[in-house]
């Protein structure tokens, strides 16, 4: 460099800059500053609405005390009739968790540890019923198992096999509950250290006693979270629940209807019991899962060797399969048998008006406007909540992710699940409840309103993936950087934010997803315009039936791309 | 407590071989390693014999009995793996008890035995602990116990030290071979390091790529390796090559001008590589010459010396080659960087193989 | 290039967790110093200590006699080298060794020239342009090193930097990183679980345990004369004969050990007071018990085992007081020792050590 100081150059300057403005967000004030804006956001969007409403119960007690408890001509009707209805939601709830774990167990075991053709295919599948909206699932299970068209053209019935109510609901409800379980220990199950079984089996241990004594303690936890939600998605779903459910009404269910009726103060109170009881789940999850024993420390050899025979295994195989593809799989895909039954004309009298082409596209108030309307509104809603979410979600992640106090880490991170475990629908009415008239009066049911609600609902689902993706990058990568002079916000943009792509995919698509099937909370939310799930909701009662057909079978491709794209960029992950 | 028969033992993993056409016999209370590197078929061997594998062909035979279909579970064989595991969520004693519950054996006798072990091994006092809080060295240690309480009477160890901190491993190695001892079990203990299999075991079973190359005591095998790989495998040498001579009842090799007094079968003219033990190779003051009584004593220099705490190992030159030499630190001789030394053998030494021209090509391919 | 002291040292984790208690030491500038120990002593967190990944929770850290306490990492000008690499693997090998002097905001002539200088002291300048996913181990660990030097970081701290490699190779590399880091002109600290790898490569060896330091020396310092219990036992293989002095006057004091009276080497250990002698399995030398010897100073035994290793031998001799003591002889030892012959173990006074007797008893502080 004899030849004088030579000018840096514009990409130096730059980066210079660059780097100096990077310095001065790590410093330790605006971190913490950015840390609390984080926090506020959360506060604001998730835990705002439920608290708002908490507050609002115990100010306006008298109200609700008077509407719900001694109403002048009802009396405490009201408040009976929700008792009816959450009691009836946790009966359901619970059939169905019990069959989840039934089938669910033994899947997740099958696509953990076994290697077969078409394993990926039987996997996705178990997917695909977690990524279709509801209020389409909830469709095509209501025509297999309600209608003339399904089941019961098996044995020449002229009627369904169950009528709308409480046995339907359950089916409704198996098919969209079900990947919870099998999906929260498949990948714990497929990650066990098969040594430990070895181990087992060296001494002396038949496999069915393996599992039970050393595989199972380790997935507990796993299947407890898996358990919690497969619960309380059934407590709280509403699309399809609406649906299948005729006159028996769960307590989400109830809330819309009343919620279309303006009872607000007793709408409020329902909310808010529903969500209490959701809290009280995940808190007492997340507090005593690691404590809650298996306390068979009794063997019982003979009868666990016969358990353990391959006999035995192989029946369970096939029944946990059978029983999958009969209760989940069919019901949840059979609208698109429906879709060419009924696609040129009624399949029953041949006539051509009652079919799909017509309603859809050559009836006078033809179909494909209002779908397409809805579509792009969904999807419109869908990106939207996607971008802010991101935004929002992957400063808490690495928050959460970097924190080092555990205790006030495991409280942040039990209560971002909190719009994982209450009622979409209970959600969505206190989101109303603090943003419209009745609150801040800031926003009138709409889209806005909408956009706010999907992104509360779909805040976890965001930022959990992405907490994992945190914690899968080495701290020694930091390290590293920061020991060259890198700053902490210089190293999370060089070195930390090219590990996450994937990550950051992932979390896109789940989002993305969960926003575009949602109902419960968007009925609540919505003014004028329809989303796709709600337009469903409105086919079903007008009955026209080949349309909703039409418009769930395209949800249904919708989502099984999406989740064909998320399994290229998990798989993609695992593999670098 | 067993004797252990492997008949002719061929297991395959799709189209790659895992071992093939092992046979091996392990006498009532007899301590066998079985001894080569990565890859060399010992895992699979040790999980043949435990029944977590079963072979494509072949039979296992315990006392004289076909074990070959018998389950793993029902083989009583006390396993001891490389990665310890233990079960994580079961504290040391339940670990331990593991064993005796499932296969419904008199706990409250078990317990008693268990605690036995316990002191045997040097973990009173863990019983209670979870395997996360407790060392490598003691992990291991409960996993040898839990092995041995299941009331096995064949113990098969699968490279149990590799995990372990040398000081660790050196103390463990003298604990294993007592313990086996003392409680005449039968042992097969699978291992990568040489020094490991020759402290712990009367017989020496040396793996190649799935092979039993050579079977022997420790004392055989090291003083008649079968082929250059074996010797190599056994410790560090320095091979050098040369050309046989026979003359007057004497074997010699001539390398580089040198006269190098040999044992070997091989005639004149052969190609020859003679391999010598590093740390067979003694180093003598010049000055020493003609007091001492080696077959060969050739002048070298000391091109470099490091002391590694037991040995110091010294490079030498002689004949335009470096020899590598093992020096036991006790030993009083000058061993400075660039000074003139003797560098004196036995004719025993040396490990000669003709040089086959074909095999040579291979080499270079 | 900078001297780092540690000025009484202590670190608590969580409430209780001792890693590192009350540790002062200095190392010289320029110098490459080991730290070794059994697993849980403390090394890596002293290591941690020194890049201020962790803070003392008492006691200093100087470098240059500048304390760094309110240095954080990013200023401490230190270059870190891990087991693991921690190489970017989305940068080039040219581009992870600019990392440093790009984030610090270096002008690009610079940068090329420190980075080609880097590049070309690891000799992996002629693969610049690969990423590391195409790269083998050693290259990785290379380029970690391309990426310290040209940081120009004066102090580099490697964690196990060795560990990851086949044995091989890390006989190899154990050579190129220590004329690296002369060349360069570097401090360095290297922890390692390898004795063999930290005697080899370093000026002086720390020896840990239990978070505290033991000794720290020369390689040979620490084989041949090791000034406490732990080192005897820790480096090499040593015997502890559990003794009372009966004269302390001498070059060489005489102590009793079961009913034989030796002498060993003076360590001022007064007359009365009881005492460990340590002596390393290499050198004690074993004789059959008729056979002539010209001194006096032996403990008989009787042997249990006279085990062949190929390597070397190793004679278990139980002496008098029922002590089993081990020797190391040469694998052509004109003598084979039968089991329960009569032995008599001559211990050369020079070569021996002869310590306080620990408080605590013998097993308590070899304890790792």
């Amino acid at each position: 460099m004899s030849a004088g100081e030579e000018k840096p150059d514009l990409e130096v300057k730059f980066r210079r800059s660059l780097l100096a403005s990077e310095k001065w967000l790590s410093k330790d004030t605006v971190l913490s500053a950015g840390k609390a804006v984080t926090v506020g956001i959360f506060i604001l969007i998730v835990l705002g609405p439920i608290l708002y409403l908490l507050f609002q119960i115990i100010v306006s007690w008298g109200d609700i005390n008077e509407t719900v408890f001694n109403d002048p001509i009802l009396g405490n009707e009201a408040f009976l009739s929700m008792l009816r209805s959450i009691g009836l939601s946790f009966e359901i709830a619970a059939i169905v968790t019990v069959f989840d774990i039934v089938v669910g167990v033994p899947m997740a075991w099958i696509l953990a540890r076994y290697e077969f053709k078409g394993k990926s295919i039987l996997d996705t599948m178990v997917d695909l019923p977690m990524a279709v909206p509801t209020s389409a699932l909830g469709f095509s299970v209501y025509l297999f198992w309600g209608t003339n068209n399904g089941i019961s053209r098996l044995y020449n019935s002229q009627v369904g096999f169950a009528s709308q109510g409480t046995l339907l609901i359950i089916f409704a409800h198996v098919a969209f509950t079900f990947p919870y379980v099998t999906r929260s220990i498949k990948g714990i199950i497929a990650d066990l250290d098969l040594n430990l079984e070895k181990a087992g089996k060296t001494l002396g241990a038949p496999p069915f006693t393996i599992a039970r004594m050393i595989s199972l303690p380790m997935v507990k936890e796993g299947l407890l979270a898996g358990t919690v939600l497969a619960f309380t998605r059934s407590l709280g779903e509403t699309g399809a629940t609406l649906i299948v459910s005729g006159v028996y009404q769960t307590a989400p269910v109830v809330i819309v209807s009343w919620m279309k009726g303006l009872k607000i103060p007793t709408t409020a109170f329902l909310a808010f019991i529903l969500i209490i009881i959701s809290l009280i789940l995940l808190t007492f999850v997340r507090l005593f899962a690691r404590r809650v024993g298996l306390p068979w420390n009794k063997v019982f050899p003979r009868f666990e060797r016969k358990l353990s025979s391959k006999k035995v295994t192989r029946t369970r195989n096939t029944f946990s399969i059978a029983l999958f593809l009969l209760f989940v799989f069919i019901p949840a895909l059979f609208v698109i048998v429906f879709l060419f039954q009924w696609w040129g004309g009624s399949p029953f009298s041949g006539e051509f008006e009652a079919g799909m082409i017509y309603q859809v596209f050559l009836a006078p108030d033809k179909k494909i406007n209002d779908i397409m309307t809805a579509l792009v509104t969904s999807l419109e809603i869908a990106l939207i909540v996607t971008i802010v979410n991101l935004l929002i979600a992957t400063p808490m992640a690495l928050m959460i992710s970097k924190m080092k106090n555990n205790k006030v880490k495991g409280f942040l991170d039990g209560l971002i699940d909190i719009p994982l475990v209450i009622p979409s629908s209970a959600l969505g009415f206190s989101i109303f409840f603090l943003w419209g008239s009745n609150g801040l009066h800031i926003l009138s049911p709409g889209f806005a309103m909408i956009v706010i609600a999907h992104i509360s609902f779909t805040y976890s689902y965001c930022v959990r993936p992405l907490i994992g993706s945190f914690d899968s990058i080495s701290t020694m990568y930091d390290e590293a950087a920061a020991a060259f002079g890198a700053s902490k916000i210089t190293a999370f943009r060089t070195v930390t934010l090219p590990f996450l792509k994937s990550g950051l995919i992932a979390a896109a698509i789940m989002t993305f997803t969960r926003s575009m099937s949602e109902t419960g909370a968007t009925i609540i939310c919505m003014g004028i315009e329809r989303t796709i799930p709600v337009l469903l909701v409105d086919f079903f009662e007008a009955s026209t039936f080949p349309a909703a057909a039409f418009a769930s079978t395209i949800l249904i491709i919708i989502s099984f791309v999406m989740l064909i794209l998320l399994r290229l960029v998990t798989r993609r992950k695992k593999d670098a | 407590m067993v004797k252990v028969e492997l008949d002719d033992i061929t297991k395959y993993y799709g189209k790659r071989r895992g071992v093939e056409n092992i046979n091996l016999s392990i006498e009532d209370g007899e301590y066998l390693a079985v001894l080569g590197p990565t890859g060399s078929g010992k895992t699979t061997t040790m999980y043949l014999v435990a029944g977590l594998l079963s072979p494509s062909k072949g039979r296992i035979l315990f006392d004289g009995e076909d074990v070959t279909k018998e389950p793993s579970e029902d083989r009583n064989v006390g396993f001891v793996f490389e990665e310890y595991n233990l079960f994580p969520r079961m504290n040391v004693e339940s670990n331990v008890l593991f064993g005796p519950t499932v296969k419904n054996l008199d706990l409250s006798e078990s317990r008693q035995i268990a605690r036995e072990m316990f002191s045997l091994i040097n973990i009173t006092g863990k019983e209670m602990n979870f395997p996360d809080e407790i060392s490598g060295g003691q992990k291991q240690r409960v996993a040898l116990a839990r092995a041995i309480v299941s009331n096995a009477n064949l113990l098969v160890m699968d490279d149990p030290l590799r995990a372990l901190d040398a000081k660790i491993r050196e103390i463990l190695q003298v604990e294993l071979r007592n313990l086996v001892k003392d409680l005449s079990l039968t042992c097969i203990h699978a291992t990568h390091d040489t020094q490991e299999a020759m402290r712990v075991a009367d017989k020496i079973a040396v793996f190649k790529d799935g092979a039993i190359v050579q079977f022997g005591t420790p004392e055989e095998v090291y003083n008649n390796p079968v082929s250059i790989y074996v010797a190599n495998f056994l410790g560090e040498t320095t091979e050098i090559e040369g050309i046989i001579l026979q003359e007057n009842n004497q074997s010699f090799l001539i390398a580089e001008d040198n006269k190098i007094e040999i044992e070997t079968e091989l005639i004149s003219g052969t190609k020859a590589v003679a391999l010598i033990p590093a740390e067979l190779v003694d180093i003598h003051s010049i000055s020493e010459r003609g007091k001492i009584t080696y077959d060969n004593n050739i002048e070298a220099k000391i091109i470099k010396t490091k002391c590694v705490g037991e040995f110091y190992d010294v490079d030498l030159i002689a004949f335009n080659q470096v020899i590598k030499a093992k020096e036991l630190i006790g030993k009083n001789v000058p061993l400075t960087e660039g000074s003139k030394v003797l560098f004196a053998t036995d004719k025993g030494d040396f490990r000669v193989f003709p040089i086959e021209e074909d095999e040579k090509d291979e080499k270079e391919i | 290039m900078p001297e780092i002291r540690l000025q009484s040292v202590t670190k608590i984790f969580g409430r209780k967790v001792e890693a590192v208690k009350d540790l002062s030491f200095i190392i010289e500038d320029g110098e490459y110093v080991s730290l070794i120990g059994p697993s849980g002593c403390g090394k890596t967190t002293t290591l941690r200590l020194l890049a201020g990944t962790i803070l003392p929770t008492q006691g200093n850290i100087y470098f240059d006699n500048k304390s760094v306490e309110n240095l954080s990492i990013r200023d401490r000008n230190i270059g870190f080298v891990f087991q693991h690499f921690a190489i970017f693997p989305h940068l080039t090998v040219w581009e992870n060794a600019a990392y440093g002097p790009r984030v610090r905001g270096r002008k690009n002539s610079e940068i090329d020239s420190l980075v080609d200088h880097a590049l070309k002291a690891v000799q992996i300048d002629d693969k610049a342009e690969l990423y590391p996913p195409s790269l083998s181990a050693p290259d990785w660990q290379k380029t970690a090193l391309a990426r310290v030097i040209a940081s120009e970081a004066k102090i580099l701290l490697l964690d196990e930097p060795l560990g990851a490699l086949d044995q091989k190779i890390r006989e190899e590399f154990q050579v190129f990183l220590r004329n690296l880091v002369k060349k360069e002109g570097l401090t360095a600290i290297h922890v390692t679980h390898d004795q063999s790898e930290a005697l080899t490569i370093s000026d002086k060896v720390a020896v840990m345990n239990k978070g505290k330091l033991v000794q720290l020396g020369t390689a040979s310092d620490l084989i041949f004369t090791p000034n406490n219990i732990f080192t005897s036992f820790f480096v090499g293989e040593s015997d502890f004969l559990e003794s009372v002095v009966l004269n302390d006057k001498e070059d060489f004091a005489e102590v009793r050990v079961g009913q034989s009276t030796i002498k060993v080497k003076n360590m001022g250990i007064s007359r009365g007071r009881r005492a460990v002698v340590a002596v390393r399995r290499e050198f004690f030398k074993v004789h059959k018990y008729e056979d002539k010897i010209k001194t006096g100073n032996f403990l008989p035994g009787v042997v249990v085992r006279d085990q062949f290793l190929g390597l070397l031998r190793r004679v278990r001799v139980k002496l008098e007081n029922q002590q089993i003591v081990e020797v190391k002889i040469h694998a052509k030892h004109p003598i084979r020792f039968k089991e329960n012959e009569k032995v008599r173990l001559v211990i050369d006074p020079s070569s021996t050590r002869c310590f306080e007797y620990p408080e605590e008893g013998v097993a308590s502080a070899l304890e790792m």
